[in-house]
């Protein structure tokens, strides 16, 4: 594990980004069941300059557990939706920012994200849970998922553009190479 | 490969954008275009179903993953009265009345929805 991670301070803090969110994203309340905001993601997709591959896998996973702790829902079957989505979300937004960097910025990547974890979930709501009729959950899901994640795309574009401490981070991998 | 000049859009950025809408366009036209005035109440706790028709007013129990959860149908409406789930956004949801229409109480693994067709129709596409 510490071959993949190159600074551990560096992963810690956007861990405890997701923590913080994933409160945030607790306190406001919900008007439907599966409707999220997906505010937690912020730091991944921010992330996706300053770790490698590696690491990006890793920050889905300390979101996941601590989606998972503020929720409550850590043992319960509800888990497996977020752990699912998030991991679909977290591999294409890795793989597009590796592979796709040319035809898209941090905007088609998050929305791309999203429709992966929103699909990935739906789907294993249809399969697994609640039956074909889940197909119902479709658009008003897609719909908040494309709308947050379009304006948590700028946000990310702009974080990275004006902040001294991402700047700074990506120096020091640069340095590394 | 900006799309515009002084922004930093790309066209896949663009062609994302398309797609999700697209699909949930699409999906949009299945599901609300073509609505059913007569729709049942479909209910799902995972392994189980129920389908009931709207017209008769009577309250349900339906029992869950964590214990039951209870629906009123009432003036050809249906919603959650109660449900043993911490958060309670199934019983402040809004009432189902259209087809399309749905909630789910998570934590307890229901699922509501209306759906159209006739009941005979609705037992064989569940019964699968």
């Amino acid at each position: 594990m510490s071959s993949v991670i190159r600074d551990r301070r560096r992963l810690t803090l956007l861990g405890a980004f997701c923590l913080f969110l994933s409160m945030v994203e607790f306190m406001i309340p919900k008007p439907l069941p599966f409707l999220r905001l997906g505010l937690a993601n912020l730091p991944i997709l921010a992330g996706l300059s300053i770790l490698n591959p590696g690491e990006v896998m890793i920050l889905v996973i300390l979101k996941i557990l601590g989606q998972g702790l503020i929720n409550g829902t850590l043992f319960s079957y509800i888990f497996l939706f977020s752990a699912l989505g998030s991991l679909a979300a977290g591999l294409v937004m890795m793989l597009l920012w590796r592979f796709g960097q040319r035809f898209f910025s941090y905007i088609g990547i998050s929305i791309l994200g999203a429709l992966a974890s929103n699909l990935t979930q739906l789907v294993f709501s249809m399969l697994t849970v609640f039956g074909k009729e889940a197909w119902l959950i479709a658009p008003p899901f897609l719909a908040v998922g494309t709308v947050t994640a379009i304006l948590l795309g700028i946000f990310a574009q702009r974080f990275s553009l004006v902040s001294q401490w991402m700047k700074e981070e990506r120096r020091k991998n640069e340095g590394h190479v | 490969m900006k799309l515009f000049k002084g922004t930093n859009l790309k066209i896949g950025d663009l062609a994302a954008f398309l797609a999700a809408g697209a699909l949930i366009g699409v999906l949009s036209f299945q599901i609300y275009g073509n609505r059913n005035d007569d729709p049942y109440l479909y209910i799902s706790n995972g392994g189980q179903y129920w389908v009931y028709p709207l017209e008769e007013d009577r309250e349900i129990t339906v029992p869950g993953r964590i214990g039951d959860t209870s629906v009123k149908i009432e003036g050809g409406k249906a919603w959650v009265i109660d449900s043993p789930c911490p958060d309670k956004i199934c019983v402040n949801a809004w009432p189902l009345e259209r087809e399309g229409d749905w909630t789910a109480c998570l934590p307890n693994q229901i699922f509501l929805s209306l759906t159209g067709g006739g009941l005979e129709e609705l037992v064989d596409e569940f019964s699968y």
